[in-house]
């Protein structure tokens, strides 16, 4: 039997978590257990704690997911067959083609779902998994709200992914125009995928355990 | 007293709670980073292999969009295009499939298909659409692979995958071919040409064609090749006629071949073959083997040799044995005089002596001694009575003083030659002409005219009234002749005026086909005036009576009246008319035809 004080002293930092106070929430069902504890006693789950391993799934999918960015880019996304013609073209170029034809709104979105999005989360998982270590020049509560960013915006990145597939089943027309995804195509989605789990891997609440550290 | 108290939480140990301190989500960004590694080395492995092209002009050509194709499968991408060095050439890089390039070496060629209009149709229509593209071709042999290749102009004529026999054949110009146009057997298209080129020195032409097989099974070193550009018209007896092949060498010309004599050689190759501008001269140059030992003779003639050139026939019994090489004039000393004699170089065939195909010079030259011995010496002759061409003719003169074949200080045979029996005329259409002016027809006619005239006078005179009545039989038959003379008068003109006719007909006909029909009315003439002839005699024979009997009559009146003096005239007219007559006749019976042929 233990005692476990809990003391609410208002808001800001004289908040203290629960895992400050020594005990753990069933995921499940909500139950608050001793640290302790392995699984639930009401549920039967097992019981989570936060010990470094979902950073470290956070590092690797992140990593796989820049890893297969790079032939994302330099393979073809689409090739495109017509009578006359036979071209390839990979994400970047494809958006410097639309640039050129004046299809510059469509350009805009190509460009922001394939090549902004997937980067700018490479850096802000990145930065978040980082910051965890050495307080970055954001507020917690700021980093909170990247993380939630990410998250939701993870999955208009397929956008592209999307398009190719479309454009891969109705355009066969034989030999007078066809269109087929390229190798890019798939390591793309796999990019997305990775970085979406990446995201998902990330507990927030680690956010809030850095620097609060029981000392 | 008890409080509730909360269960003591159950404490299982975790299931493999022993495990690393790694999470095995570290194995996919391994897994993605082995595959795109893997990814990345195959398209690098795969990658063709970068070969550079050089042409001359590389117009429609553009980095990623020409493609290099083989047998119309593309095998490769041109990937840049660029000026050499100097500027000269614009280099065309070009990855190619990496299975291919082995094969790409020596004989690789490659040149740029464009859409091209010509003679024979259209080709690379397909291009006007789809922009160039780069054609490649090479054998199936790997070979010592090469990167960097020389472009063609054009599409080369041979294709190394098909099957065929390239030849060569060197004509005097390349007037009438040009590119493409087709090599015809019978009719039938059996390879192509191209476009004629000069051979380095300059002298010549060479033209290089392919004959596909199983065609060229049929070219043997005895196969002879002609030019059959063009148009020929001929103007014959049988109008105008328009000849060529086909319209495609019409335009492009072409070259058509025969194999008129077995037993040549399969050829290899390259193998160069003589041109000719014609069938006829192929066929003529048939019996020669241009590879073949020639017997190279001197004769040295004293007279002119106007009409003698280089290729002219040596004739030996009417048959061309070998053809004169050189003609030329050389000094030199006769005692104390510098004569200028002209040398001609003979060159005899000997397979044509019938010494068969593998005798030498020296079987020709052995058998030419021991004919000399007999005889046979170097004549002069006209080649034919239309032209002034001159032959050489190895005639045998049984008579001829003894003479054998010299040496010369050039080691070449010196054959002994008789004087030529041509005038210069002889055999002429010219002389033709001349001979018939030669007959003595003008005096025979001007004495007839003669005779008539004074007969007329002398029947009309006065005196000649009162000649007793026995010389009045010798009138009446004077008066009788005198028609019949003006007859035979006219009739001669106008025998001689068909045969002067025909003489110009000659003369102007120059060399057609149409010389039989000539000689067939000639001799028509000959006979016509042969059959003119045949009166002559009688008319001679009844002159001569006359005659006679005139002397006769006269010889009664010893008198030197004018009648008498008249009566002679005509007695001495009478005479001459008679004479000429049978000059002519004799003359033209002799032979007629020799008043054509001279012979």
């Amino acid at each position: 039997m233990s005692v476990h004080h809990m003391e609410i002293t208002g808001p800001g930092d004289s908040l203290i978590t629960a895992r400050q106070a020594g005990l753990l929430a069933c995921d499940r069902c909500g139950r608050v257990h001793d640290a302790a504890a392995l699984a639930c006693a009401r549920c039967g789950a097992r019981l989570e704690r936060r010990d470094g391993r979902s950073l470290q799934q956070v590092w690797a999918w992140l990593l796989a997911g820049i890893v297969v960015y790079i032939p994302a880019n330099i393979y073809p996304m689409l090739r495109t067959s017509t009578l006359l013609d036979q071209s390839e073209s990979t994400i970047v170029g494809g958006a410097i083609d639309l640039f050129h034809h004046g299809a510059y709104g469509v350009a805009l979105i190509v460009f922001v779902a394939s090549i902004v999005i997937p980067i700018g989360k490479f850096i802000a998982i990145g930065y978040l998994a980082l910051s965890l270590r050495r307080a970055g020049f954001l507020s917690a509560h700021s980093r909170h709200r990247l993380y939630e960013v990410v998250e939701f915006i993870g999955r208009w990145s397929m956008i592209d992914v999307f398009v190719v597939a479309i454009l891969s089943a109705l355009v066969q027309l034989g030999s007078v125009a066809t269109i087929n995804p390229g190798i890019a195509a798939v390591s793309f989605a796999l990019s997305v995928a990775f970085t979406m789990l990446a995201a998902q891997s990330f507990d927030p609440k680690l956010i809030w355990d850095a620097g609060r550290e029981p000392s | 007293m008890t409080t509730p108290s909360p269960a003591d939480p159950v404490v299982r140990p975790v299931k493999g709670a022993a495990r690393s301190r790694l999470s095995v989500v570290w194995l996919v960004p391994v897994l993605a980073l082995a595959i795109s590694l893997g990814i990345a080395w195959q398209s690098y492995a795969d990658r063709g292999v970068l070969i550079e092209i050089a042409f001359p002009s590389a117009s429609g050509v553009a980095a990623d969009k020409t493609e290099l194709k083989y047998r119309d499968v593309t095998v490769g991408m041109v990937e840049d295009v660029r000026f050499s060095d100097d500027l000269s050439e614009v280099v065309v890089a070009v990855r190619i499939d990496k299975a291919l390039a082995p094969y790409l070496d020596q004989d690789a060629q490659f040149w740029v298909v464009r859409p091209e209009v010509s003679a024979q149709g259209i080709s690379g229509l397909n291009t006007v659409l789809s922009g160039v593209y780069i054609q490649g071709q090479w054998d199936s042999d790997a070979g010592a692979a090469r990167t960097e290749f020389a472009g063609l102009d054009r599409a080369p004529l041979a294709d190394p995958s098909r099957a065929g026999t390239l030849i060569e054949l060197s004509a005097r110009d390349g007037n009438s071919i040009i590119a493409g146009a087709p090599i015809l057997y019978k009719g039938i298209p059996v390879g192509k040409v191209e476009a004629p080129e000069l051979t380095e020195t300059g002298e010549a032409v060479v033209i290089r064609g392919f004959i596909n097989a199983p065609h060229d099974r049929i070219v043997t070193t005895n196969t002879r090749f002609w030019d059959i550009s063009g148009v020929s018209v001929s103007l014959g007896p049988g109008g105008v006629s328009l000849d060529f092949s086909s319209v495609a060498s019409l335009v492009q010309g072409g070259i058509s071949f025969d194999t008129l004599v077995a037993g040549g050689e399969s050829i290899e190759p390259g193998h160069r073959f003589p041109l000719y501008s014609d069938q006829a001269a192929a066929r003529a140059s048939l019996l020669d083997d241009p590879t073949g030992e020639r017997l190279k003779l001197l004769a040295v003639f004293d007279g002119t040799v106007g009409g003698l050139s280089e290729g002219s026939v040596v004739r030996f019994r009417g048959l061309p044995v070998g053809e004169v090489e050189s003609v030329a004039m050389i000094a030199s000393d006769i005692g104390a005089r510098k004569v200028v004699r002209l040398h001609a170089t003979l060159a005899i065939n000997p397979g044509r002596l019938g010494l068969g195909e593998e005798a030498g010079s020296e079987a020709a030259l052995a058998l030419l001694t021991s004919y000399v011995a007999q005889g046979l010496r170097v004549r002069l002759a006209t080649a034919s009575i239309l032209s002034s061409d001159l032959v050489v003719d190895l005639v045998e003169l049984p008579d001829a003083d003894a003479a054998e074949i010299a040496t010369t200080e050039g080691g070449v045979p010196q054959l002994p030659t008789v004087e030529a029996d041509v005038g210069d005329l002889n055999a002429s259409a010219e002389g033709v002409f001349k001979r018939i002016n030669n007959l003595p027809v003008e005096e025979l006619l001007a004495s007839i005219q003669g005779l008539i005239t004074s007969a007329n006078t002398l029947l009309a005179a006065e005196d000649t009234r009162d000649i007793a009545p026995n010389i009045n039989a010798t009138m009446v038959e004077l008066r009788t002749l005198t028609p019949e003379l003006t007859k035979t008068l006219a009739e001669t003109e106008a025998t001689l005026r068909e045969v002067r006719l025909i003489a110009e007909d000659l003369r102007e006909a120059g060399v057609t086909d149409n010389i039989n029909n000539v000689f067939t009315s000639a001799s028509a003439a000959a006979d016509a005036v042969e059959a003119a002839a045949g009166e002559l005699p009688k008319l001679t024979t009844r002159l001569n009576t006359l005659a006679t009997r005139t002397e006769a009559v006269l010889k009664a009146y010893d008198d030197k009246s004018r009648l008498i003096t008249g009566a002679l005239t005509t007695l001495r007219n009478i005479s001459e008319a008679a004479d000429a007559m049978r000059t002519l006749a004799r003359t033209i019976q002799r032979d007629p035809s020799s008043l054509v042929t001279g012979r």
